[in-house]
């Protein structure tokens, strides 16, 4: 666990990747698409923020009650991870059905997202060959949504199938499969895909 | 890139995924856990504690009067903590420091917290809370303020994770939960 002191606060190197990845995707999406990313993505991101957040309350309910401020310091931990991550599915499923966009957009701004966050965390951590294979996989990925993104494989489920694997890959080198990141990995992969299917469902019905 | 071409691709990268995770060795890296030469680290007062350094040793009496000597430590993991009875995140911190320290003790893990008695609010706070928190694990005072400006506790709290040979392994400031203490702990020697 790698942790970074900022100031008077110590943040494991796991948020501070993730607040990059953020980022990150969010310009490269602008580059990509030449749109801005929409806002389903920074609302998805806030309700996560929050839910994992205040899981602490349900999940340490006495330290709560007996001095409720604790709840700024603390997070739900690795429950308040699951129980985000399902709140986001949640959201995202509702979300689908006003926003077309998002059915379009969700696969390669999630995987832009997941790599994106692998790439950073292994630099803070200082692991070299774990941050060489990621950010290659993500610069390939941002450059293949770029060339192709006027092209009808860009909407091509299986190009999305082959570049998951190839994350699913490159984790699993550094570790287990049943682990949080490859599970997180696994259950934001399967929510885009999903997402993805919803637009093509539509279509058909309304053809 | 026909449809052909990316299905053969999409199999090879499954079996690729099965053959690392069912038969390959996982190549983890592991990172050295001492010592740690971080920059920051060594930019610093160098008579400073510094991650990857051994711990200054100390003597404290503790609020019930016993003597607590730190390299007495020696062979367990020690959780050395500053902290102040007016400290909000202290407050916050400490019922999980508790939880935590009954479910190690007898783990080889040790809870240090030492007090800032000399910038607190006199003895009988702190003996007011540790008994409003139920805390059992030993508090060190700091009557004469010299160790917490020593292991620059400036903002509290500020916790070190020492290792079974006296070895600071991480340095935190700010409260950390139950979770937090049980990775960190874990993690080293």
């Amino acid at each position: 666990m790698t942790l970074y002191q900022i100031g008077s606060i110590t943040m494991p190197a796991v948020w501070i990747a993730t607040l990059i990845a953020l980022a990150v995707s969010a310009v490269a999406w602008r580059i990509i698409s030449g749109e801005k990313i929409g806002e389903w993505y920074w609302n998805a991101f806030t309700l996560y923020f929050l839910v994992w957040k205040a899981s602490y309350i349900l999940f340490n309910f006495e330290e709560f009650m007996n001095f409720p401020m604790s709840v700024l310091y603390f997070n739900g931990g690795a429950s308040g991870h699951m129980l985000a991550l399902a709140a986001l599915a949640v959201y995202l499923w509702m979300a689908v059905k006003k926003h077309a966009a998002l059915s379009r957009d969700a696969l390669p701004v999630l995987l832009l997202f997941f790599v994106g966050f692998e790439a950073a965390l292994a630099m803070l951590e200082q692991q070299l060959a774990a941050s060489v294979l990621h950010t290659i996989l993500f610069v390939s990925i941002a450059a293949f949504l770029y060339i192709s993104r006027k092209r009808a494989i860009a909407g091509s489920t299986q190009i999305y199938i082959l570049f998951v694997l190839a994350e699913g890959l490159t984790l699993s080198i550094f570790q287990p499969l049943f682990s949080v990141e490859p599970l997180t990995f696994s259950w934001l992969a399967l929510t885009a895909f999903a997402l993805a299917r919803f637009r093509k469902s539509e279509v058909i019905i309304h053809e | 890139m026909n449809k052909n071409t990316l299905s053969i691709a999409i199999i090879v990268l499954l079996l690729a995924i099965a053959a690392v995770n069912f038969l390959g060795p996982s190549f983890a890296e592991e990172k050295p856990a001492q010592p740690v030469a971080s920059g920051a680290a060594n930019t610093a007062d160098s008579s400073a504690p510094a991650e990857g350094e051994a711990a200054p040793d100390f003597v404290l009496t503790s609020l019930d009067g016993e003597a607590v000597r730190l390299s007495d430590y020696r062979g367990k993991k020690v959780i050395l903590n500053f902290w102040a009875t007016w400290c909000p995140p202290c407050k916050a911190e400490m019922p999980h420091m508790q939880k935590f320290y009954e479910a190690n003790k007898d783990q080889g893990i040790e809870v240090l917290a030492v007090n800032l008695t000399s910038i607190d609010k006199g003895e009988e706070s702190v003996q007011a809370f540790v008994e409003e928190f139920g805390l059992t694990f030993p508090i060190p005072m700091d009557r004469d303020g010299q160790l917490g400006p020593q292991y620059q506790a400036v903002t509290i709290p500020t916790t070190y994770i020492i290792d079974t040979e006296g070895i600071i392994q991480k340095k935190v400031v700010g409260p950390m939960d139950e979770a937090m203490m049980q990775k960190l702990t874990s993690s080293i020697n």
